[in-house]
């Protein structure tokens, strides 16, 4: 155990030096920072749920024939017997569009963040950018939603669900606004979606963007 | 500007411990540094904004850890903090010489080359047991996963590392002489 210990000691021959002085003002900004973005998140929410309480709640009539007494479009109540209620998206969050824009090989896509686009693929992943920007570098996901199928070096999801796409299961992980998704393909290939904390998405929109992709024979699965 | 007492706490926290979670963090990472800087300034910020609970936690260390290593599994779920691209098969390795031939001596480059050949959570597991020294139950709790995936992953880990720094590698310590590397299999 402790040669396994010196080996690894040896791999940090170029790493910090146990006895460097540290600084810890960088560290305290960063985190007052990301501290007030919670506070302020935390706010916008409330006013949300507010809203939300005074009955915004958008009611979509999917519950099968009205009977004699059709749902109302809207309605006050937290449990509406029947309709799916939906949350409208979160304050600032980029709405999903229909795309019919440049395709590329690999991945189809039908929905886009309205302003973005398919930027490229390559053997591995197709990546869905901000049409402006200015990183063009397909293998680069920084901010941007990308696709792929499950690499090789990854097993495949076990467990309980939690979602489903388009009746397949799945399962998402979602943290700070950002989202992994790995879901079953109707071809049977597990897929493998992260979004960028800059949509805002919620659950929703993530599973609905999945929805949209069709995974293509040219796909094929990268490793690491 | 005004400091809290979490601000005080927090930064006798940071100069004390950050170049250890920043070792910790180029071994989880292979020695790419600029990603391990990266998971250690995500780790703190995340804990400062949760630093009542670190408070309340039995260890701030132990906390740093769990933030650290959950940071890390982040960044590996999404390919955009790869450095490296996808590709169909890893690019074919330099042999390590035939088993009469292997090297008196192996420096950290060789060594960071080999930890970046494992899968990350099989190197995470190797990281988590060998470095910090961290229990079976300990390392599962953090990866999420079983204990008993926890010991195959580090005895694969191990056995593969020893694979690639040639078998009876041995390594050069700053601080010593050479001594062998990995232990015998099974022990």
């Amino acid at each position: 155990m402790n040669d396994v210990k010196d080996m690894l000691a040896a791999a940090l021959d170029r790493g910090p030096d146990p006895g460097q002085p540290v600084n810890p003002a960088a560290d305290l900004a960063r985190g007052r920072r990301l501290l007030r973005r919670r506070r302020l998140a935390g706010l916008a929410g409330a006013a949300g749920g507010a809203a939300a309480a005074a009955g915004i709640v958008t009611v979509v009539l999917t519950a099968g024939p009205a009977g004699p007494h059709p749902a109302p479009s809207s309605q006050h109540t937290s449990r509406p017997a029947g309709p799916v209620v939906t949350l409208r998206p979160r304050q600032g969050s980029a709405e999903l569009v229909s795309y019919r824009g440049y395709q590329a090989p690999g991945y189809q896509v039908s929905e886009v963040p309205r302003g973005w686009v398919v930027q490229g693929s390559n053997a591995f992943a197709l990546t869905v950018a901000p049409r402006d920007d200015p990183d063009k570098f397909v293998s680069s996901f920084v901010g941007k939603i990308a696709v792929m199928l499950l690499s090789r070096d990854e097993p495949v999801p076990s467990g309980q669900p939690n979602v489903m796409v388009a009746g397949r299961p799945g399962f998402l992980r979602q943290g700070d606004g950002a989202g992994v998704l790995k879901y079953q393909a109707a071809s049977g290939q597990w897929v493998d979606i992260q979004f960028p904390a800059r949509l805002g998405w919620h659950r929703a929109q993530f599973i609905r963007f999945a929805e949209g992709v069709t995974v293509l024979p040219s796909a094929q699965q990268g490793r690491g | 500007m005004t400091r809290s007492p979490r601000d005080e706490e927090f930064s006798a926290f940071v100069t004390e411990r950050r170049v250890a979670l920043l070792r910790t963090a180029c071994l989880l990472t292979a020695g790419d540094q600029h990603l391990a800087e990266d998971l250690v300034q995500t780790a703190l910020a995340r804990m400062y904004v949760a630093w009542p609970k670190v408070r309340r936690s039995e260890s701030a260390d132990a906390y740093a850890r769990r933030v650290l290593v959950n940071a890390y599994i982040d960044e590996v779920r999404r390919p955009r903090w790869r450095r490296e691209q996808t590709v169909s098969d890893p690019p074919d390795r330099p042999d390590a010489g035939p088993p009469d031939g292997w090297p008196d001596a192996v420096d950290g480059e060789v060594i960071r080359a080999a930890l970046a050949e494992l899968p990350k959570r099989m190197r995470a597991a190797v990281v988590l047991r060998h470095w910090l020294d961290l229990s079976v139950e300990e390392t599962a709790s953090l990866l999420d996963c079983s204990e008993g995936t926890v010991k195959s992953q580090t005895a694969k880990g191990i056995a593969r590392l020893r694979s690639l720094l040639g078998g009876g590698a041995a390594v050069t310590s700053r601080t010593g002489p050479a001594r062998s590397v990995l232990p015998a299999e099974g022990t």
